[in-house]
């Protein structure tokens, strides 16, 4: 057992740092360097391996650095073997793996890795060329033409009213437009897509954004659909696809 | 179709970076994956704020103010005339990291370092040393 305080790390055993779970017969690939270049290895969790490396013992973790490691090896362990990502930031007392994963869970994880075999997970998203459809906006709506005419160059808080339900409606344009777009790139990735998890969008801008799980002969022909949809798009929409990745969306929560 | 300016790797239009920026491991990799309850989780220096100022904006007024902005920053005199499609043509060439970047990737330019959206971001900024630590006390 250990508590933390806010004056430092952790009194007594050093800490192993967690990156994720695989079989107990997976073999991670050799000379993988985990956060602040510790080595990667994978210690024996009953019917499971833990992926870890020692914690560094000269600071906290949190980094921003830290996060992109923890990705990098997962990305790297996804690529060898199946491989259960645990959430950013895991520490373990050295010597308390054991009771990381209760017995009765291990089964149930050791039935999702092998489900997840052949599988990478891809993200795409797409977000509109902001201007592009501002001036589609300004274009076909005059309510919008007439609110910018008259708040353009002027005192801001004199026309606050006004740019206030300019915005309104700058904002309701992108929004009327997002669920057409947003169908047309899901059913773009579906055929190549094992299972999909869609985040939900926030920003003004974005369209949509969905974690794919794909075996890995489907990525050539993922990207070339991509492709393909990003140049038609090309004048209003970006289309990113990032990965090969660890599947981080398709980790079943016990 | 005019040469849009995409960033590529594979030389088309689809943005497929090499590796992941900061932004993207951010979005795609916190808080997910199993949770460990047993353990003591820490949280990453200065990524909450990204992620709690994306919220706020979505929430606030601001939103419509910035929009109201962007749409008077938008440059339509300067066309002279031309058509629509003219002027979306151009507008695209001139991407978001031209004259009229767009409001909200610059600010999330901002909160990540100013880069998110290259492909190499190694020069991103440290944190402060001041860091805030949101550790999960195991209940003892």
């Amino acid at each position: 057992m250990t508590v933390r305080t806010e004056e430092g790390p952790a009194v007594g055993a050093p800490e192993l740092y967690l990156y994720g779970l695989v079989l107990a017969d997976a073999r991670l690939p050799a000379g993988l360097a985990g956060l602040a270049g510790r080595p990667v290895r994978a210690e024996s969790v009953g019917e499971l391996q833990a992926v870890v490396s020692d914690a560094p013992d000269d600071r906290e973790v949190g980094l921003p650095d830290d996060v992109r490691d923890h990705a990098r090896v997962l990305d790297a362990v996804a690529e060898a073997v199946p491989v259960l990502p645990v959430r950013f930031g895991t520490l373990a007392p050295t010597g308390a793996l054991e009771d990381a994963v209760p017995r009765e869970r291990q089964a149930r994880h050791a039935e999702d890795l092998r489900s997840l075999a052949g599988a990478v997970q891809l993200t795409v998203s797409a977000r509109y060329r902001e201007d592009a459809v501002l001036a589609e906006l300004v274009a076909g709506n005059p309510e919008i033409r007439r609110l910018r005419e008259m708040t353009r160059g002027r005192d801001e808080m004199a026309t606050y009213d006004a740019r206030f339900r300019l915005g309104e409606l700058v904002v309701a344009g992108f929004d009327r437009r997002r669920p057409g777009d947003a169908d047309r790139l899901a059913r773009t990735v579906a055929p190549f897509a094992r299972a999909t998890s869609e985040h939900p969008v926030s920003r003004t801008g974005d369209v949509a954004e969905l974690a794919l799980l794909v075996a890995p002969e489907d990525v050539e022909a993922l990207e070339g659909a991509l492709e393909e949809l990003a140049e038609q798009v090309a004048d209003h929409m970006v289309v990113r696809l990032v990965g090969p990745q660890a599947p981080y969306d398709f980790v079943e929560e016990v | 179709m005019s040469e849009v300016a995409t960033r590529r790797s594979g030389g088309g239009y689809l943005d497929r970076p090499q590796s992941s920026s900061l932004a993207d491991v951010v979005n795609i990799i916190l808080d997910k994956g199993l949770v460990i309850d047993a353990f003591v989780r820490v949280s990453v220096v200065g990524i909450e704020l990204i992620t709690i100022d994306a919220r706020i904006v979505i929430a606030s007024v601001d939103t419509y103010l910035r929009f109201a902005e962007a749409t008077n920053r938008l440059d339509l005199e300067q066309t002279g005339g031309r058509q629509l499609p003219e002027l979306i043509d151009d507008i695209s060439q001139s991407g978001s990291h031209g004259k009229t970047k767009g409001m909200v990737s610059g600010a999330k330019e901002a909160l990540t370092g100013g880069n998110d959206d290259e492909e190499d971001d190694e020069d991103e900024k440290k944190p402060q040393r001041s860091r805030r630590r949101t550790s999960r006390q195991e209940a003892s």
